[in-house]
């Protein structure tokens, strides 16, 4: 069996199981809604809070708020959602037995971890430039002047960031022996990621977590694309192989 | 009501979006032998299709279907 047909059928059961949808259908979902929430915020701010009670009043809301609003929900809801799509890419063919059959097969199984990772990585790619055009599309309807390149290296950021999730659960579904247990392990990375900015600068700079804060930066231009993001999205998807690399390896050592 | 039709343009796509869902998680649904559905509850699981907008479409095809066997 070669590569291609591998790959071949990572897809055909992507496309047959529930994550054709899952995935594209939650990230559509709220590219369409994230521009629709920012442009109604001062509108449902108004319409919930008492006649007589306390006023909340907004600077009025622009093009930008749409992204912002779309890159909070899918660093969010988007990355628990991969997580919880992807844990089961090798741990439940472990369990089912499936894996067996594959791996029975003239195919090795680091072969079998670098498909899963090609296949959900593509569907991660076009989930996401699916929110994105629909949010594009959504922003362009309601607001003045939207920021096409700004946004667009915004959802880079982000796409980086929900590919480098990616990467890590496949890497905890190689490891673990179970879909529960590889989501576990996948939620404490997540959560690790997500704490590292917190200590110091370097920190700050360069481990996958920088990401969720480069997609505002890159948006209000704050940060350069080349000079900020380029370098963190470079280290992101370097760690993200060696994660894989390392799970491959111990998936290698398993008995089936 | 007056919401609605004004800003139609804007969110006939997303209902048409969670028409699609609704529909393709029903029609997964229905013909599925109660003891591969999570739960074994096939009632249930409609119900959250139907009345849960978008997420319960999503959370029926991600988490309420087993393999058989």
């Amino acid at each position: 069996m070669s590569r291609g047909v591998l790959f071949r059928k990572e897809i055909r059961e992507i496309l047959r199981t529930s994550r054709i949808y899952v995935i594209p259908g939650l990230f559509l979902f709220f590219g369409l809604l994230s521009p629709i929430t920012a442009k109604m915020m001062p509108q449902l701010l108004r319409s919930l809070s008492a006649p007589g009670g306390v006023q909340i009043t907004l600077p009025p809301p622009v093009a930008r708020d749409a992204f912002t609003q779309l890159f909070k929900n899918l660093a969010q809801t988007g990355v628990i959602a991969v997580i919880l799509t992807v844990m089961g890419a090798l741990a439940e063919e472990k369990n089912r037995g499936t894996a067996v059959l594959v791996v029975s097969k003239p195919v090795s199984r680091t072969a079998m971890v670098w498909t899963k990772l090609a296949s959900n990585s593509l569907l991660i790619i076009f989930a996401t430039a699916l929110a994105y055009v629909a949010a594009l599309y959504y922003t362009m309807i309601l607001f003045p002047g939207t920021p096409v390149r700004e946004s667009l290296f915004g959802t880079l950021a982000l796409l980086v960031y929900l590919l480098f999730v990616g990467a890590m659960t496949i890497a905890a579904s190689a490891v673990a022996r179970s879909q529960v247990a590889a989501g576990g392990l996948a939620l404490a990375g997540y959560f690790v990621i997500s704490l590292l900015p917190i200590f110091g600068r370097f920190f700050a700079k360069w481990t996958p977590g920088a990401l969720v804060g480069l997609q505002t930066d890159l948006l209000t231009g704050k940060a350069s694309m080349l000079k900020d993001a380029v370098p963190t999205m470079a280290v992101a998807v370097a760690l993200g192989l060696v994660l894989v690399a390392l799970g491959s390896a111990a998936f290698e050592r398993q008995e089936l | 009501m007056d919401f609605f039709r004004e800003n139609m343009a804007l969110l006939l796509p997303i209902v048409i979006l969670e028409l699609v869902l609704i529909a393709v998680a029903l029609r997964d649904l229905v013909p599925r032998p109660a003891e591969q559905v999570t739960g074994g509850n096939k009632l249930v699981w409609g119900l959250v299709i139907v009345f849960v907008t978008t997420l319960g479409p999503l959370a029926y095809l991600a988490f309420g279907r087993r393999q058989e066997g």
